[in-house]
């Protein structure tokens, strides 16, 4: 008769066991308790919300280097910032194909800023700091649609390769 | 009082057992890795990317309780800068090599007035943006001898 009860007492308890296990583990993790860690090392950052395509990433572009990327989701504009691998900042706001954009950059030997404003592929406007001419004077060119260039103010080496550069 | 002891043995080993159950299932001893890898938010007052040599890469902190991130180049110096002044207003600063601001977009004065600055060797080359009562845009630039040519409107 006592080994019964022994053996019912430890079914209950058994029992009681797993259900206070499965109702506890069905909560999901806890947030964290007590203060904020001081520090957070990491080789990539995600913030996303479940069920939202928005997505923040932090990380590092195809050159290494690190880099943001901020979309509400494939196919929609972004916002991007980083360092090139040659070391010059940017930050681009474009459509999802970069095709059409924002940009401001650093560039050439004097680090020039730069700031170029392109549309469907073709750049419109390019704003900043000249990266050949001595003293870099300040330039402001424009593009209309059949791409005649207006130079509004000062001089731009619109040339496609690095020489605009050096 | 037998028949009364009896029928609290189903209770009283189910409540222990469950109070054990919670225990458990609270405890990081059976998930330690559920809690560090899937937290759905995670707070701390500073935050640092490296690469793969450990060097750091971009940093997120929130200095003088101001929030900022930086990013940095292969040498360790800061290139890239976005975040909100003392007065809340907010900047994104791309640096030279010696980390010296070229180019800044910003907000200033109370009304956030968008403007944009472009800087060689420290010094002011172009200012863009809105500035006065009523808020209407301007272009100026400075020669290399630092004489100001207004292109259109005022930034006072």
């Amino acid at each position: 008769m006592r080994g019964a009860g022994l053996r019912s007492a430890l079914v209950f308890l058994a029992a009681g066991l797993l259900v206070g296990l499965l109702l506890t583990l069905k909560e999901g993790p806890r947030a964290p308790s007590g203060p904020a860690p001081a520090r957070r090392v990491a080789r990539e950052l995600t913030i996303s919300r479940p069920g939202s395509p928005a997505r923040i990433l932090f990380g590092a572009s195809a050159e290494g280097t690190p880099a943001m990327w901020m979309s509400n989701g494939p196919g929609r504009g972004t916002l991007q910032a980083g360092v090139h691998g040659n070391g010059f900042p940017f930050v681009l706001v474009s459509d999802a194909a970069v095709r059409s954009f924002g940009l401001g950059r650093v560039d050439g030997i004097n680090a020039s800023p730069i700031l170029v404003y392109r549309s469907d592929d073709v750049v419109r406007l390019v704003f900043g700091l000249s990266m050949t001419e001595a003293g870099q004077p300040a330039f402001l060119v424009h593009y209309t649609g059949d791409g005649t260039r207006h130079e509004f103010l000062g001089r731009y080496c619109d040339d496609p390769g690095r020489v605009c550069t050096r | 009082m037998s028949i009364t002891t009896s029928g609290l043995v189903p209770f009283v080993f189910s409540a222990l057992g469950m109070l054990a159950g919670h225990w458990l299932g609270r405890s990081t001893l059976l998930r330690p890795i559920e809690a560090s890898a899937a937290a759905a938010e995670l707070s701390v007052t500073r935050f640092e990317l490296v690469d793969g040599q450990g060097r750091r890469t971009i940093l997120m902190d929130t200095v003088d309780d101001r929030p900022s991130i930086w990013f940095f180049d292969k040498n360790g110096k800061a290139r890239l800068n976005l975040g909100l002044y003392a007065d809340d207003n907010a900047f994104i600063v791309l640096n030279d090599d010696r980390e010296r601001a070229v180019q800044i977009f910003r907000t200033r004065g109370p009304e956030s007035a968008p403007f944009l600055v472009m800087k060689s060797g420290g010094r002011d080359r172009i200012v863009m943006g809105l500035a006065g009562a009523a808020q209407d845009p301007f272009l100026v630039h400075f020669d290399p001898a630092g004489r100001k040519r207004t292109v259109f409107g005022s930034d006072r």
